[in-house]
């Protein structure tokens, strides 16, 4: 895993990804509607912080399951550093979400089940990091927060994907406003958002194998690598 | 020692236990009282103790179960020494010991629930139109707060029973079922349906507690071990 990540390929072609999105989501059409009218590019770069933040904990999770049925301190080191990149990624998200909101729903915060979701995963993973910090023993605090992070992320799943699913919300994708149809994501916004989406998941795997590597170097000892 | 056994005499083990000290038990439930005692007397501040409509009543009644949940069961774990914790730890199996903190945390946060109902009942009023559904609700919810609690706390035990980190651990989690609880309480309040689907409401709570309890089930042998 970790030659993988010292492989170019794949940064380049996030670079060039993202370079793209940037440049196709400000030129390229998008189709017209009312109220959002130009804002809607913004979808090229909110939406894909969700998905890289949930493609980041998912992996924190995986290495999570790894590390409890085979203790090496590497799986914990990248389990941590993902969800590290998970949280920036979050707070990007939400910050994407509010501007947004205030131009399109006129508040910054609407009282909403995937706001809320959002925010909740944040708490649980601060918590996890306030769990971390509180243990002194690198392998107690390796397993337990890897206890605590597999069940979190579990709950954190069953919050934000069933539970707008029940309840009208401004938030398209839940209640009455099916998915992206109501952007009409046509081909046009596919073009740019479909590789947007790679590319901002492809940058967070490559800024958290920075993190692992950096601290790798810095205790080679205890993150012997085969 | 056959699984049913194990749980059956720890279970028994721990009612024993508590009945012993029996302030703790008693101290808890002094909490519960107090508590809403306090809002009681904000309220007739305010003037408002006799105007209570269902969804306040509601809303502060579960506020107060998860306040005093949380720090009924966040000594369930840290309470034996470790000599005690090593001589279980030879006996019992790890299923067996979760199990039956959890069935005993259980039972308990009912007991404080039916404690909470009657003296919401007698200072703001019974807003509660059909009782039985509001068992159904406390069972299933009192399951969640219960089972829950319980996982964290044997998670936060490990990190040196700071309260604070029970808090900030359980909070997060807690939301799908407390979400849950509050939409699906409404319909307790109202004559008809009151929501939209609250079938779904209902699986959803049953499917949650399930998750959290084979979720447990998994994942404290790692921790036991410890």
């Amino acid at each position: 895993m970790l030659k993988a990540s010292r492989a170019i390929w794949w940064k380049l072609l996030a670079l060039a990804l993202i370079t793209y999105s940037i440049i196709g989501g400000f030129l390229l059409p998008v189709p017209a509607l009312p109220v959002l009218n130009e804002s809607i590019r913004n979808l090229y770069f909110h939406v894909p912080m969700w998905f890289s933040m949930l493609f980041l904990l998912l992996f924190s999770f995986v290495m999570a399951i790894r590390y409890l049925s085979n203790p090496k301190p590497l799986y914990d080191l990248i389990s941590k550093e993902m969800a590290k990149t998970a949280m920036v990624f979050g707070v990007l998200g939400l910050i994407t979400g509010m501007i947004w909101a205030s131009v399109t729903w006129g508040a910054w915060w609407v009282n909403d089940p995937k706001l809320n979701g959002a925010v909740v995963g944040l708490l649980v993973y601060l918590a996890y990091f306030v769990l971390r910090g509180s243990l002194e023993d690198p392998s107690q605090k390796a397993k337990i927060a890897a206890v605590y992070s597999v069940f979190a992320f579990v709950l954190y799943i069953a919050f934000i994907y069933v539970i707008p699913r029940m309840t009208d919300t401004l938030h398209p994708g839940s209640g009455g406003n099916p998915g992206f149809n109501v952007y009409d994501l046509d081909n046009r916004m596919r073009w740019v958002f479909y590789p947007a989406v790679l590319g901002w998941i492809l940058i967070g795997f490559w800024i958290t194998s920075f993190l692992v590597r950096m601290r790798i170097l810095s205790e080679p000892e205890e993150y012997q690598t085969d | 020692m056959s699984f049913q056994k194990e749980i059956h005499s720890l279970f028994f083990r721990e009612v024993k236990l508590e009945w012993r000290n029996k302030y703790t038990i008693g101290g808890v439930l002094l909490y519960m009282v107090a508590t809403v005692f306090v809002i009681l007397t904000a309220l007739e501040q305010e003037g408002l103790s006799n105007q209570m409509n269902a969804n306040w009543w509601n809303l502060l009644f579960w506020l107060s179960m998860l306040f005093v949940s949380v720090n009924a069961i966040a000594k369930s774990f840290g309470q034996e020494s470790r000599a005690k914790t090593l001589y279980l730890y030879t006996l019992f199996r790890p299923e067996a010991v979760i199990l039956s903190k959890m069935a005993y945390n259980y039972l308990f946060i009912l007991f404080l629930g039916l404690l909470a109902w009657g003296l919401f009942s007698i200072w703001f009023g019974n807003v509660v139109l059909k009782p039985v559904l509001f068992l159904l609700l406390l069972l299933l919810g009192g399951g969640g707060l219960g089972l829950v609690f319980t996982m964290i706390s044997s998670i936060a035990s490990k990190a040196g029973n700071n309260s604070t980190l029970m808090a900030i651990l359980s909070f997060p989690v807690i939301l799908p079922f407390l979400i849950v609880l509050i939409r699906l309480s409404t319909v307790v309040f109202t004559e008809g349906q009151g929501i939209e689907s609250p079938t779904m409401l209902w699986v959803m709570l049953a499917a949650l507690n399930l998750l959290v309890l084979s979720l447990s089930f998994i994942l404290f042998p790692y921790l036991w071990r410890e």
